[in-house]
């Protein structure tokens, strides 16, 4: 996986950029008022958290043998599974199964494993056409970007960025025609892909789910493209990563529960489609062949260590969505296609702490993300881990490092270090202003405010009080 | 590619077998497989009355749900809402429907069969409706054609009275039947009409499937 990060210039540039300040405004505001009132409506939402972290962790504790037994039933059901160690392999199976069928255009649900491994630009230089279907990928790909968010790629996008985009495209329509409104944008949307699915050689999805006892694909959507995608054309490729598998489908139903909720707010997401094999042999329509690319890229070397809960992750957005780091700067600054917490751990762990080196410093360890996650993934721990990781291996700058060496030094002396704060914060109380400027932090302060302090430590308080 | 499959179960196997081995995980997946529990009922779904509560959820969705007696009302239902929402008096029926002796008003033109999208409305017969969300719960088969449920920009969906239940695992009994069977092809558990939030967070709605969805809730169905 690639991660083209400097974040600290990243953030920089984005916290500047007022289209997209907009934007990460409307959806701060959107997702979390709608995940807090879909939450209030389910009194059961917490009782079912700790059943869905339940049930992701005793699959990840068997995950061996619940693959075994999900490839039996694909296979079972007419199906063939692929097993992938790398994204490379992953691309060139998928290229391999699309030329096998004579396949030249692709309508593709969205999928993040697909982002993952970069599938799009390596059809194109192998003379296939991918066409993503889901509105925000659609939109993303006619800009050449990467998602901004891992279920709602375009949400740094404006509505006028949208229309110059078609117009751009969609060169047969007429160049005066009106665009100004969502609406229109929608309906220009929706007749070019309707045109693309009838006419697609294949068709692709990713999983949000994959059924151990059925041998079954899951996917949510609501805009009903993935299901295009699936049923129209006469091939299926449902791309996962191995750590999809859950065992039944009792377990998914307790896993909806809580996925559409922490994500966009809604009770279920409209669409809720699960596949099992190719159309049989007197079915009206659907594939003619079912084929689950099923990718490793480094998830195996999870299991079992420090970063292990983080395979539990449904990728539901929530830990963005709640971010305030995320909700200031937006996706594209993490220079990576998993943005916001979960990304800051994922990314790290699939290229490599080198490349990724910021990525666990894009957080302010507030514990939002935590607090949201519907399978209870310790964020926030795992951010630290990768600080420590990232310490031991010296990447982080030398005034960090001598930063972290005097407040060892400090708080291995307890005398010393009591002292210090008490003259801190002295001289950092001033009643009711907030502190612009404190020497050898002026560039941290210069978007940040540090509130005044108290006068006397805590401590000192305390034993003031005590007597 | 059976390289990568052996490499990839390797690897697994050294992270897990720190706390086991394989043979007692297949014994763990088989025993749960075989005893799978299932959770309790949301609270919204206990004691309720299925139906009342499935429309409920529903209408918030954005779904237009009707309930009549028999199949003489559901025909007049279904051109009742043509009327009312100004579509063409023109429907597609799955052929499952198709089948049955229902009793369309003259002026209603009716073809069964599959659709390949020049279809005003479709027309289908859910296998489960789901109270907790107001979803409906369709599958493919030899008479139920999945295009139908998608392509159509009015879709009709027509439901038992009797096969609406609480959960999603009681509406996925439904549409199983026999465990161990092969599942279906493609189950759709559908909840209002096809939307998306991607332009600017406006909810729009009608985006590759269905503008709007009706479902005419039928008590007796003979």
């Amino acid at each position: 996986m690639h991660v083209s990060t400097d974040f600290p210039a990243a953030a920089k540039q984005a916290l500047a950029d007022p289209s997209l300040q907009a934007a990460l405004a409307r959806m701060r505001q959107g997702f979390v008022t709608a995940r807090a009132t879909a939450v209030a409506r389910l009194p059961e939402f917490d009782r079912l958290r700790d059943e869905a972290k339940v049930i992701r962790d005793h699959v990840l504790a068997h995950l061996d043998a619940y693959l075994e037994t999900f490839e039996a039933n694909v296979h079972k059901a007419g199906g063939h599974v692929h097993w992938c160690r790398d994204a490379d392999e992953a691309r060139t199976t998928v290229l391999r199964i699309l030329k096998g069928a004579g396949a030249k255009t692709f309508a593709k649900g969205k999928s993040m494993v697909g982002e993952e491994i970069e599938l799009n630009t390596y059809l194109e230089a192998n003379g296939i056409r991918p066409i993503e279907t889901d509105l925000g990928e659609y939109i993303i790909q006619l800009r050449r970007e990467t998602p901004s968010h891992i279920i709602a790629p375009a949400t740094h996008v404006s509505k006028a960025q949208v229309a110059d985009a078609f117009r751009a495209a969609h060169t047969m329509l007429a160049a005066d025609r009106p665009l100004g409104t969502p609406d229109e944008l929608l309906t220009e949307a929706r007749a070019i892909l309707r045109e693309e699915f009838l006419a697609a050689d294949a068709g692709m999805t990713g999983a949000n789910f994959l059924i151990a006892e059925t041998g079954t694909s899951v996917i949510v959507t609501n805009e009903g493209n993935g299901d295009l995608s699936q049923t129209v054309p006469k091939i299926h490729i449902v791309l996962a990563g191995i750590e999809k598998v859950v065992p039944t489908l009792d377990d998914v139903s307790v896993l909806l529960r809580v996925l559409a909720r922490s994500a966009t707010g809604q009770e279920i997401s409209t669409y809720t489609t699960f596949s099992t094999g190719p159309k049989r042999a007197d079915d009206m329509d659907g594939p003619e062949h079912y084929h689950v690319v099923l990718l490793d890229n480094g998830r195996s070397a999870l299991l079992g260590g420090q970063f292990h809960d983080m395979l539990r992750c449904i990728r539901c957005g929530a830990c963005l969505n709640h971010c305030p780091v995320y909700g200031a700067v937006g996706g594209h600054a993490y220079g990576s296609v998993y943005p916001g917490p979960m990304g800051s751990v994922l990314s790290p762990a699939l290229a490599g702490i080198e490349a990724a080196k910021h990525l666990p410093h894009a957080s302010s360890l507030c514990g939002a993300c935590e607090a949201a996650c519907p399978v209870r993934i310790p964020l926030p721990k795992m951010l630290r881990a990768w600080r420590d990781i990232s310490f031991d291996r010296g990447l982080v700058s030398q005034r960090s490092k001598l930063g972290l060496v005097l407040w060892r030094f400090a708080a291995r002396r307890p005398a010393l270090y009591r002292l210090g704060a008490s003259l801190a914060a002295k001289i950092l109380h001033r009643p009711r202003t907030w502190l612009r400027w404190v020497p050898g932090l002026s560039d941290w302060l210069a978007t940040r405010d540090l509130p005044p302090t108290q006068g006397a430590t805590f401590m000192a308080q305390w034993k003031a009080q005590k007597r | 590619m059976s390289d990568s499959r052996a490499d990839i179960f390797a690897r697994l196997k050294s992270a897990l077998d720190a706390d086991g081995n394989l043979t007692a995980r297949r014994a763990g997946v088989a025993a749960r497989l075989a005893h799978p529990p299932r959770t309790e009922a949301p609270s919204r779904v206990r004691n309720v009355d299925p139906v009342a509560t499935f429309t409920m959820r529903a209408e918030e969705l954005g779904v237009t749900v009707n309930r009549v007696a028999d199949l003489n009302g559901l025909g007049v239902a279904v051109a009742e809402y043509l009327r009312a929402h100004n579509l063409p008096q023109v429907i597609r029926t799955s052929p499952e429907l198709a089948r049955k002796k229902i009793a369309w008003p003259g002026a209603l033109t009716v073809t069964g069969g599959g659709t390949d999208g020049d279809d005003p409305v479709g027309v289908a017969l859910a296998c489960a409706g789901v109270a907790e969300t107001g979803t409906v719960v369709m599958a493919s088969g030899a008479e139920r054609p999945i295009k139908l449920n998608y392509l159509p920009e009015t879709h009709i969906v027509v439901l038992r009275a009797r096969d609406i239940v609480g959960t999603y695992e009681q509406g996925l009994d439904i549409v199983r039947g026999t465990k161990g069977a092969l599942l279906p092809r493609t189950i759709n558990w559908i909840s209002g009409p096809s939307r998306t939030a991607d332009i600017e967070q406006t909810i729009l709605v009608g985006v590759h499937g269905p503008k709007r969805i009706a479902v005419v809730i039928v008590d007796e169905m003979v």
